[in-house]
């Protein structure tokens, strides 16, 4: 693989919210949202950022768009015109250079829009922002956007409140497609829908991916759905990658121990699956007040002395399978089962 | 290109497409199936527009002075020879409590004229006329509802006092909610030092109790000066004091707008601190502002009445409703002539109809608070 | 009429077995500003003794009202327009009385909410009181029902406590709903529900807002209990994995409907109704990466419209054009044995 393949690379990245306390707010703690995570999202891939609620994920996401300003680290973005640049370090010049080539998806479809504008103007705003187009250019391209995610153009006019979760989202869609980014955060964008809508997004993902190879850092928590979409997948946990694979392999002979746990405990939509395993016990600690050593030491149960003492370091055991584990090597852990093969058929339609 | 924009339903509802309606629509709509504050709201534009049109419909001056007519009471309204019609006063003395009494004099009957001649005003404060709704032949006198210690009629003076009451909480609750809505938004945008800054100065502001700092602002000003001056610093008064609740509520909202992933896509797109506030967060918080802005005029009219009732407002010659109630201090007044209490019962119309539309708006604004 | 050759709805008696509820056409409507939404338009179906019934559905079908129905929870707008909730105590008990009978605040109704069926909801934190102790809150449940000695309530709290796998019950129980984590809050909220040995237990989307390896243990538990104290359970969610893992029976819901109702197995393997089978397609399977997800084209029509025929037929990709659209399906049995029934034409 070719450096120039990277799209986005990133160092040691941590984002750390003081907690203020008292009169004269003094910082009396951190909440280490993100910990110093390492990773790299290739030209045109899609990478699954997979974790519980408060690991961290939403924030990385965030602190590459320096909608938070991350803490410390480096994150390299390979514009296509500028080259690569430490987004951390861009000027406010830079970073509106940058910017339409990073966009967003959120995950409430319905805070995501602003309700006193219409879909036009939602839609339209990055390319105003941009100077990209104005008057009737603006609305035609609006129109096309919308035409391309599935809403029809003469919804333009009308607000956010007229349409469904699905459809909102699909606006949303459009909004981050405007400025044509190679890279696109998914921040668990069909977390809040309903299943039926999930695959329609999903699809047309999927389908826009294809049509145009931006690359995606898709943030879930379902790793039914990540699975679905991610080239590779990086498992996140308290602030911390603690392993990163292509997909397949990360879901069939996963490293980790967490990822194992994590895999076990998906309920499987078989009913003959059924199987009783080892459940994680235990809650996810604070990032407030993470436990010594690896993070996950206190809930796995292969531990030994050394992973109370010392963090393990995301390391490459082969053919870009990264993992945070001191055994990584040794363990041999059981990944996912495939459901079985289930063949359904609509009725056929019969003569009344 | 799998998605087949054509293929997908058209939710639009035949009859009417509720999705082109903007927002701001949909909360006038809400607004009106409250019928309490639809009525607030009638209410508060009938005292506008009388407030308006006080020197046209007041048949006399407010500090015409005719001791002939001191505690007059409000003159009896007939109907003779097909025109309306009141009567004189014939005045005796009570020898024993050496007051003059008053019994409208029957047999004589005086003509209302309508659209008589008067004396001189502005309309609207630019057209000069001497037109005035009603009145009585020169020699008579008409009170509506009745005449104060000096003969002044009750009636021109709660008009022409609407001007200054109705107007002065209106006015400063504006000046506020400009002021607060700048350092809220400020304030909530930036937050940080400056959030910090702004913060410890509101709650600075707000330890000082209300009505000593009332008084003593208002014990500052100068004595000498035009009705005018006196009635732009009390303003001024009322909205120093009012902004400081206002910029807090904007904060709020402007600290969860600013939070919104709306707001989130825009900076993404490289949008400026001046797109963010002026595209995303002011129209959002407007309605909110409106809300607070109509809940907080009531509580500044209040303000005003009290301050020239305790005679550190408003001063005589001027008159508000404030003023007015300085006349009803004492219990002699209240038991022998009630009519000096009347200023209290448009002063709860005004308020009340004031909270009845701040209620509605908010119900129409946010129907889930 | 092609309605008279299907079989009427009330002539459908599968159930041979003991039911601790029956739901018979239940309608219930809901009053707004903006007109009428009919969330429950007829919905029957039966929680056999001591099973666990699955209820799936997408947001708005109606699921969660059924739920609160059954406990007369329903507030506000909302209107029981037709229908009987037949609940038996005891197996055998002669005759099953009608929960809607009863007034929404009667004593009677008083008595079988939290005694004979107790609800447990997706926010465990609104469901708990924060100003007193998780101890306290079991407690009273059980003082309410139960007992009348305190020391004795406060023995079987922490017993309770105890069989929902808190790791230390008499701290727990002397600790604020603030202090425990998520999992734990729905853990305690459980074992409230469970403190009055019910009947019936309704669980609306208990797991929902849980992390999956907490949902895990969650499910684990529930799973746990309801072998060893045979309490059944009427399990709400949208949840296909947790429906193939937790329940024994299932009923899916469309648009105020129950349109299919199998055992788990008969869901999964041999679904019947179009919808059921759109929703199986549409949710990636784990170990099986397929190219395109099959999905439902459209959306859940908006509340307050009206479909005339199949509820499902504008979005239904074998929908019968003259019939689907026009004349509703009855509920008509696939399976007697195993109780399998679907409302769709094209299995009738």
């Amino acid at each position: 693989m070719t450096t120039d393949d990277m799209l986005l690379e990133v160092r040691g990245l941590k984002k750390h919210f003081p907690i203020r306390t008292g009169l004269m707010r003094r910082v009396t703690g951190m909440v280490k949202a993100v910990d110093g995570i390492n990773f790299h999202i290739h030209k045109g891939e899609t990478l699954g950022l997979v974790g519980e609620s408060g690991c961290g994920k939403s924030t990385a996401g965030r602190a590459i768009l320096r909608l938070h300003e991350p803490t410390a680290g480096e994150i390299i973005f390979n514009d296509p015109v500028l080259g690569k640049i430490d987004v951390t370090q861009a000027d406010r010049e830079t970073m509106m250079k940058i910017r339409p080539n990073m966009q967003i998806i959120f995950q409430d479809p319905f805070t995501s829009l602003n309700p006193r504008l219409t879909v036009g103007q939602i839609v339209g705003e990055p390319l105003e922002i941009q100077h990209r187009a104005s008057g009737s250019e603006l609305s035609d391209r609006v129109a096309e956007l919308l035409n391309e995610v599935g809403i029809r153009p003469e919804n333009m006019t009308r607000y956010p409140h007229a349409f469904s979760g699905g459809q909102r989202q699909r606006i949303g869609i459009a909004r981050a497609l405007a400025l044509n980014p190679s890279l696109i955060i998914c921040d668990e964008p069909v977390s809040a829908l309903d299943v039926s809508i999930q695959a329609q997004v999903l699809n047309l993902l999927d389908e826009l991916q294809a049509k145009y190879g931006m690359a995606y850092l898709f943030i879930g928590h379902d790793l039914s759905v990540i699975e679905h979409i991610s080239d590779r997948v990086a498992v996140m946990y308290v602030g911390y990658i603690v392993e990163m694979a292509k997909t397949d392999k990360l879901y069939f002979s996963p490293k980790h121990p967490y990822t194992e746990a994590l895999l076990n405990a998906i309920p499987k939509a078989d009913p003959r699956l059924r199987t009783r395993p080892e459940r994680l016990l235990g809650d996810v600690p604070s990032p407030a007040n993470p436990p010594s050593g690896c993070y996950f030491h206190p809930r796995c149960r292969y531990a030994k002395e050394i992973c109370s003492v010392e963090r393990p370091p995301l390391t490459d055991i082969g053919d870009e399978h990264y993992v945070a584990c001191h055994f990584a090597r040794e363990l041999s852990l059981t990944g996912v089962q495939a459901l079985s093969d289930i063949k359904l058929e609509m009725p056929a339609a019969k003569n009344v | 290109m799998a998605v087949d924009a054509t293929k997908l339903p058209n939710t639009a509802p035949a009859v009417e497409d509720v999705g082109t309606i903007p927002q701001w629509k949909l909360m006038v709509r809400r607004f009106r199936k409250s019928k309490l504050s639809v009525a607030g709201l009638i209410m508060l534009i009938v005292l506008y527009t009388l407030m308006f049109l006080s020197d046209f419909i007041a048949p006399y001056q407010h500090n015409r002075i005719d001791s002939n007519y001191a505690w007059a009471p409000p003159s009896q309204l007939g109907f003779a020879n097909g025109k309306v019609v009141t009567y004189a006063l014939k005045q005796t003395l009570d020898e024993v409590r050496f007051e003059w009494i008053y019994a409208p004099d029957l047999e004589n009957p005086i003509p209302v004229e309508f659209f008589v001649q008067g004396y001189e005003y502005r309309l609207l404060g630019f057209i000069p006329s001497k037109l005035h709704l009603f009145g009585v032949p020169d020699g008579s006198q008409i009170n509506l509802i009745g005449a104060d210690k000096d003969g002044k009629d009750v009636f021109s003076r709660l008009l022409k006092g609407s001007q200054i009451s109705l107007t002065l909480g209106f006015v400063g609750v504006l000046i506020s909610v400009i002021i607060g809505s700048i350092v809220g938004t400020a304030s909530g945008y930036f937050g940080g030092a400056i959030d910090n800054i702004i913060q410890r100065l509101i709650e600075l502001l707000r330890s000082f109790p209300d009505i000593p700092l009332f008084l003593g602002l208002a014990a500052a000003l100068p004595m000498g000066v035009p009705v005018e001056v006196r009635f732009f610093l009390i303003t001024i008064i009322i909205a120093m004091i009012g902004w400081t609740g206002l910029a807090r509520e904007v904060r709020a909202k402007v600290m969860a707008f600013r939070a919104s992933d709306y707001t989130s896509a825009a900076i993404a797109a490289g949008a400026s601190h001046w797109h963010v506030i002026t595209r995303h967060l002011i129209p959002n918080a407007m309605s909110h502002i409106i809300v607070v802005g109509t809940l907080a005029i009531p509580g500044a009219i209040g303000s005003e009445t009290a301050l020239s009732f305790l005679g550190l407002g408003i001063l005589p010659p001027a008159v508000s409703w404030g003023v007015m109630l300085r006349d009803a201090q004492t219990i002699e007044a209240i038991t022998n002539y009630p009519w000096m209490l009347l200023p209290v019962g448009v002063l709860i119309i005004a308020v009340l109809s004031f909270y009845l539309l701040g209620d509605g708006v908010r119900d129409a604004v946010d129907p889930y608070a | 009429m092609t309605t008279e050759q299907m079989a009427p709805n009330s002539s459908i008696n599968l159930t041979s077995h003991d039911d601790v509820v029956r739901v018979e056409d239940l309608k219930v409507s809901f009053y707004t500003q903006l007109g009428v939404v009919r969330a429950l338009n007829g919905v029957s179906f039966n929680i056999p003794r001591g099973r666990v019934l699955g209820i799936v559905g997408e947001s708005g079908c109606g699921k969660s009202i059924t739920g609160l129905s059954i406990m007369q929870l329903v507030v506000g707008a909302g209107r029981t327009e037709a229908g009987r909730i037949m609940f038996r105590e005891y197996a055998g008990q002669e005759p099953p009385v009608n929960i809607l009978d009863y007034g929404k605040n009667s004593p009677e109704m008083r008595k079988i909410r939290g005694n004979n069926i107790s609800m447990i909801f997706q926010e465990p934190m609104s469901s708990l009181n924060p100003c007193y102790t998780i101890g306290n809150q079991i407690e009273e449940a059980i003082l309410l029902h139960q007992t009348n000695d305190k020391s004795e309530a406060s023995k079987r709290a922490i017993e309770v406590l105890n069989k929902v796998g808190m790791p230390n019950p008499a701290r727990i129980a002397a600790s604020y709903p603030h202090e425990l984590s998520g999992g734990m809050r729905q853990r305690a909220m459980i074992a409230m529900a469970l403190s009055c040995n019910p009947t019936l237990l309704i669980a609306d989307e208990p797991t929902t807002a849980l992390d999956v390896t907490t949902e895990a243990q969650i499910l684990d538990l529930m799973r746990g209990l309801q072998s060893e104290i045979g309490t059944s359970i009427m399990f709400i969610t949208h949840n296909m994995g947790v429906v193939a893992q937790m329940c024994d029976e299932v009923a899916v819901m469309y648009m105020g409907r129950v349109v299919e109702r199998a055992t788990v197995d008969d869901i999964f393997y041999e679904p019947r109704h179009p919808y059921t089978i759109s929703l199986l397609q549409s949710i990636p399977r784990l170990g099986r990466r397929s190219g395109k997800l099959a999905s439902i084209e459209g959306s859940v029509p908006d509340p307050y419209s009206t479909t005339p025929g199949c509820s499902f037929h504008p979005r239904c990709p074998v929908a019968i054009k003259g019939l689907c659209d026009t004349i509703e399906p009855q509920e008509t049995i696939v399976d007697a044995a195993k109780g399998h029934t679907v409302r769709c034409h094209l299995n009738s």
